[in-house]
């Protein structure tokens, strides 16, 4: 009996169906698919048709070909590496395993209510945009003013106050420029809290930072050896987020207008992890 | 991924490695990019190792995850790549008839060529993707027809097909080479004189 190749697969069709009757017939023969008794009845068959003698023997004077060609062996740079690749997948789920056992603590609940749901980033977004019309709209030989920026009063972004840079300030890392900073409001870290900058080709984007208070928001992803969490809000507004020292960092466009570029926050949030 | 299933993925699956190099570099026909393929391939398999099903054929599915990550991800590479391969070789072809072109190769070049591993390969790279893969599965890496199917999503009866197929195609190019790189033979004497020249 053949092994496989004549007989109906597990919903009952024939797997054979519309096969060549003379294909299905020499095929399995010449593969050795067949048990002795059929292969015998073939070869039979085989050895009285000269026809069907030529064809065989050129299929299996083509496998002969094919089977002695020199095996190949896969470099032992590669094996190393891919060795390498492994510990990497084994490290990258420790770390997602990581992000996710850590539960919220305290007051710092707030930030994960800050990234829960949808609402999260419409308010961060009104206030980006009219902290970036405000900066936008003076001029940058007048000393630089002080800016209030007022957000929904359910999210943390309250009383956003944001100054722009009053003097070319060393860039926060190679190919990015510093627009702006601020505050968030009730925190008292004394470090700006709301970063916004501009890459070089001219992309505003927003870094909000906070005290790390459970798991980032968005699916972890690996990109240049690091971890960032990337996700879209409700609207479809991209944003990258990831952990640098127990502080939580989001970026997310600065113009609600701008949908997001996840290769632009990515290069951002690397350019800034890597000063 | 805990150190139990690390250790059974290293002693089940990365003992295939060079055959999965070998298809990666037939397919892929390009060393570099073969090896990209595998790596894809064997973290892609380390990241689902548990969807695979013990007592299966680890070659099946392994083969499965390097066919799936090669037409999703390397196939429209290596097809652009090779539209600009043929750019090359048609404006090099246009060289040879402005009067460049190579010498002939000479009678032993042409023997010698008949039918080594590098005309195989060559003849190999002429069949079409599916004929191609389905006879290094079944011819070189040693796959039975079922554990073929699996790996190209296809019923029994067509990996029978693209076999026949495949094999017939690779014998054709095969002679047709062999055919264009032999000297033609010289006329003789009387041919030549039926010719009107004697």
């Amino acid at each position: 009996m053949s092994r496989d190749t004549t007989t109906t697969d597990t919903r009952g069709n024939d797997p054979c169906r519309g096969t060549d009757p003379l294909i299905r017939r020499i095929q399995p023969f010449i593969d050795g698919e067949l048990d002795a008794e059929e292969a015998a009845a073939v070869a039979a068959e085989i050895a009285a048709d000269p026809v069907l003698k030529d064809m065989v023997d050129e299929q299996v004077s083509a496998r002969e070909l094919l089977r002695e060609l020199p095996a190949i062996a896969a470099p032992q740079a590669l094996r190393a590496r891919l060795l390498l690749e492994l510990d990497a997948v084994d490290r990258e789920d420790e770390l997602v395993e990581e992000e996710l056992r850590q539960a919220p603590t305290g007051r710092l609940v707030r930030l994960r209510a800050f990234f829960r749901g949808g609402m999260v980033f419409a308010p961060a977004a009104a206030a980006a945009a009219l902290l970036f019309a405000v900066t936008r709209m003076s001029a940058p030989d007048e000393a630089p003013p002080q800016v209030a920026a007022a957000a929904d009063s359910d999210m943390s972004l309250q009383a956003l106050k944001a100054q722009p840079i009053d003097a070319a300030p060393l860039p926060p890392a190679t190919g990015v420029d510093l627009v702006s900073l601020g505050d968030l409001p009730q925190t008292d870290s004394g470090l700006p809290e709301y970063v916004e900058y501009s890459d070089r080709r001219g992309k505003r984007i927003v870094e909000l930072q906070q005290q790390r208070a459970g798991a980032l928001p968005g699916t972890p992803q690996r990109y240049r050896g690091r971890i960032y969490f990337l996700g879209q809000d409700r609207r479809g507004h991209a944003f990258v987020a990831y952990d640098d020292g127990g502080v939580a960092h989001v970026l997310m466009p600065a113009s609600p207008g701008d949908r997001g570029d996840l290769r632009a926050l990515l290069e951002l949030g690397d350019r800034l992890r890597s000063r | 991924m805990d150190a139990t299933a690390r250790q059974a993925f290293e002693e089940i699956a990365l003992p295939h490695l060079d055959s999965l190099f070998g298809v990666a570099l037939r397919l892929t026909r390009d060393r570099a990019a073969a090896e990209d393929l595998v790596q894809d391939t064997i973290v892609r398999a380390y990241r689902f190792w548990h969807k695979f099903e013990r007592g299966t054929s680890i070659r099946a599915w392994l083969f499965t995850i390097l066919r799936n990550t090669f037409v999703n991800d390397y196939h429209r590479k290596t097809r652009e790549r090779r539209r600009t391969e043929a750019l090359t070789h048609e404006a090099s072809s246009l060289g040879d008839a402005a009067g460049m072109a190579s010498a002939p190769p000479s009678p032993e070049q042409a023997v010698a060529s008949k039918v080594t591993a590098e005309a195989v390969h060559a003849a190999l790279d002429e069949i079409s993707d599916d004929f191609r893969l389905a006879v290094i599965l079944a011819d070189i890496e040693g796959l039975a027809y079922k554990e073929i199917a699996a790996v190209m999503e296809c019923p029994i009866g067509t990996v029978m097909s693209r076999l026949y197929r495949g094999r017939r195609q690779l014998k054709k190019v095969l002679e047709r080479r062999i055919a264009a790189a032999e000297p033609s033979a010289p006329i003789s004497l009387e041919a030549y004189r039926k010719r009107g020249h004697g």
